[in-house]
């Protein structure tokens, strides 16, 4: 017993820590570490905090959880199997976790069949509302189960056990599921302590009479002793009435379920508590009352049911679509288009609150183990259709709006106009005008480009045969260090005069008025440079090359008027000391 | 910039096939992301050492370019300062690399080749028309149309992709009429000043 404490405890730490969880859920780690802590009291597991926390986290699991259980418990007064029980009930739990898990494939789909009748689209409880294929580790726990509980024709009368009937999507139930695991893998080992846990079995469900403060531990644990009695249990009777389990999935949940699983079969033997244990639990009308508000739970307890590390997008979008009936993200197919389409129409109904919560969690579910797609997501708004197309069509527009309107930003005098045709013809007319103005530039530049590399020559030779150092100076010190601040203040003063000048021409760069003053000037000054100024002299060409790399850069790293006035009065004092 | 080219000369070859009225998908960026990417982008097109660079690189093509014209002074100018306003982008926009491309020659052949080809097909497939029905494309196409040819590269561009090359190529142009404006400012103003009537007071006083 106080093993079996332990190990409940452990199986419920382990569910506050999902990712560990999923990694040893399913292994035999797991039992030999939790039996090897069972020494001390078990009953201590049942006011576990952590129980507690997990299960206010998962209120809905709870009526599943308590239907699931009850209707064991209540069918078990009478019918026995020897033997059976035990395996049964892993069966049963699995079988749920296969509607919540899709970590795996699960093999008893056999078990299913005529059973269920609840979910729609499902035909075996294993391939319900969160996966069409259930991937499920629990196979691996199955395996685990059976190699270790040497039940006797257990394994022939396992897979045509009609009890194990459907488990439909039951919000309630990967959250009991979860917490049934930690008792089954707990119980793996149990088969050969059953003499050992006699004691333990008959006096904890005493002790969980007494501290049935939780409904979920009172299921629990006439789950266990339903199990342990090894009557056949009518398990499936109980996964009737919860039709609703299993929707939301996640291996934490699946884990915690087949791990109680087994402790409950092996540690429980009194059906006549059972029953009494039974009569406390709520019983399956809750679970009917949360399947009404399964959908709207559902999406909420699934991100914050789910252990797992990928589905944060589409956690994200099963919170925000309930809570944001406008939400706009949207996953958009390329190239699936029909695998796509359903997501899509599957996300859109989540989206707009449709009442196929099971279908579409499991369509949801299914999204998080496949690898994140490189597409746009896209949620349909409510009220809007939800067909790929009008979807695709919608990513469209919107995309083109949000184009649009950074364009508005863009060309100047947009704002007021409205309309892609009249914004279309407005930036058009921008564009024509910004090429024509690079148009008038490059003809400038031309203009005045031979004229450069002479101006610079000749103007550098001034400097260095006529000039009495002033420049050459200013000159030295640019390029050598960062002297443009030096030289452009120097050439401040002096530049006052031209400044007026520049900044006009700055300031009205996109009037004809400035270009043509300026081809005005370049006109004008086009003859005298010609004359006279030929002696080309590399060196003093370098020097200005590097001057006017340094202009340009002080320039344009400070005001740009400086930077005009420095090279104005730098060229107009050249031109001085001519 | 070289592993550019080879780039670029593959899709001048393959649009042949695509020409016909056919908008091609460029790579699709993520919606969402669009906007953050396209406002950085135009940003950077905006900000003072893009200048700077744009400018130096500018000065410096001129100087090269000087010595083989081929065509007239103006135009080789403006060729140039397209090419390195292309150069500036580094690529990342499809109107960057059309330049570029149409630089090379090879581009520009085969686009010309299309030209032609193009105007055919559109005689040959229009419908006649219906006496006094004007037969037009919707206004939003044709202006799309005339923006696409406008946009270097744009021919063939879906329409978010071509308004999204049109804003990133409006950015550059500002950013190049601002350069192209200060450089001939300092190269202008190198001579037109007179010389002593100004500056010849100030500094004398």
């Amino acid at each position: 017993m106080e093993k079996d404490k332990v190990l409940m405890a452990e199986g419920l730490n382990r569910t506050a820590a999902p990712p560990t969880w999923n990694s040893c859920s399913f292994g035999m780690d797991m039992q030999t570490n939790e039996l090897n802590c069972a020494t001390e009291q078990v009953g201590s597991c049942f006011f576990n905090p952590n129980w507690d926390n997990s299960m206010d986290q998962s209120d809905p699991f709870e009526s599943a959880l308590s239907s699931m259980v009850s209707s064991p418990a209540a069918s078990n007064a009478g019918s026995t199997l020897p033997g059976f029980g035990e395996n049964v009930m892993i069966r049963e739990l699995i079988g749920r976790l296969g509607n919540i898990c899709n970590s795996g494939d699960i093999s008893p789909q056999s078990f299913v069949k005529p059973n269920n009748n609840t979910n729609s689209g499902n035909t075996s409880c294993y391939s319900t509302p969160l996966n069409s294929p259930p991937k499920l580790n629990l196979s691996m726990v199955e395996s685990q189960i059976r190699g270790n509980l040497n039940l006797p024709g257990l394994g022939n009368q396992l897979p045509n056990h009609p009890s194990l009937a459907p488990f439909s999507a039951d919000p309630g139930f990967a959250e009991r599921a979860a917490r049934f695991s930690c008792f089954s893998t707990t119980s793996r080992n149990f088969g050969g302590l059953n003499g050992q846990l006699g004691l333990t079995e008959t006096e904890l469900p005493q002790r969980l009479r007494p501290r049935m403060d939780s409904v979920k531990l009172s299921r629990v644990s006439s789950n266990q002793s339903i199990k342990v009695t090894g009557s056949q249990v009518n398990v499936p009777e109980s996964n009737k009435n919860s039709p609703q389990e299993g929707s939301s999935g996640s291996d934490k949940k699946n884990s915690r379920l087949s791990r109680s699983s087994s402790p409950e079969n092996a540690e429980f033997g009194d059906s006549k508590e059972e029953s009494s244990v039974s009569e406390q639990i709520p019983g399956g009308d809750s679970s009917i009352k949360v399947q009404n508000d399964a959908n709207a739970r559902k999406r909420k307890s699934i991100p914050r049911g789910k252990a797992k590390e990928t589905p944060s997008p589409v956690a994200a979008d099963a919170k925000v679509a309930p809570e944001n009936g406008e939400s706009t993200a949207k996953r958009s197919k390329q190239e699936e288009a029909a695998g796509n389409a359903k997501e899509k129409t599957e996300q859109n109904g989540n989206g707009k609150a449709a009442n196929d919560g099971n279908q579409k969690q499991g369509k949801e579910n299914s999204k998080p183990p496949e690898p994140p797609k490189d597409y746009i997501h896209v949620r349909a708004r409510r009220g809007q259709a939800t067909d790929s197309h009008s979807l695709a069509e919608r990513v469209r527009r919107e995309k083109i709006s949000e184009r649009m309107k950074f364009l508005q930003d863009l060309v100047p005098g947009c704002n007021k106009v409205t309309g892609k045709a009249v914004m279309l013809d407005e930036i058009i007319n921008y564009v024509q005008s910004l090429q024509r103005q690079v148009e008038f530039l490059s003809m400038k530049l031309a203009t005045v480009n031979p004229r450069m590399d002479i101006n610079m020559e000749a103007l550098l030779s001034k400097d260095m045969f006529r000039s009495r150092g002033s420049l050459p100076h200013a000159l030295y010190s640019m390029d050598s260090s960062a002297p443009a601040f030096p030289f452009g203040y120097q050439l401040q003063q002096q530049a006052l005069p031209l400044h007026s000048g520049i900044s006009n021409n700055v300031e009205t760069q996109f009037s004809m008025n400035p270009l043509n003053a300026v081809l005005r000037k370049t006109q004008g000054v086009q003859l005298p440079p010609i004359d006279g100024f030929t002696d080309a002299n590399p060196q003093v060409a370098s020097f200005w090359e590097d001057d006017l790399q340094s202009i340009v850069q002080m320039g344009f790293g400070q005001n740009q008027a400086q930077s005009y006035q420095g090279s104005m009065a730098a060229a107009g004092q050249v031109k001085i000391e001519l | 910039m070289a592993s550019l080219i080879p780039n670029l000369e593959h899709s001048p070859d393959m649009s042949p096939e695509f020409k016909r009225k056919k908008r091609r998908k460029t790579d699709e960026t993520p919606g969402p992301f669009d906007r953050n990417q396209g406002s950085q982008r135009i940003k950077r097109w905006r900000t003072e050492r893009e200048q700077q660079i744009y400018s130096s690189k500018l000065i410096e093509a001129l100087r090269r370019s000087r010595r083989t014209s081929s065509s007239t002074p103006a135009k080789e100018v403006r060729e140039t300062a397209d090419r390195v306003l292309a150069v500036s982008a580094k690529g990342t926009m499809r109107w960057s690399r059309a330049i570029l491309a149409s630089r090379l020659g090879v581009g520009a052949k085969t686009m010309r080749k299309h030209k032609k080809a193009k105007v055919t097909a559109n005689r040959s497939l229009r419908k006649p028309e219906i006496k006094g029905e004007k037969r037009k494309l919707p206004a939003v196409e044709r202006k799309l149309k005339v923006l696409g040819r406008l946009v270097p590269g744009g021919r063939k561009l879906s329409f978010s992709n071509l308004l999204e090359e049109t804003s990133d190529y409006i950015a550059a142009l500002e950013m190049q009429v601002r350069a192209m404006t200060a450089i001939t400012e300092l190269l202008a103003g190198a001579g037109t000043q007179p010389p002593t009537d100004r500056l010849g007071s100030r500094i004398n006083s």
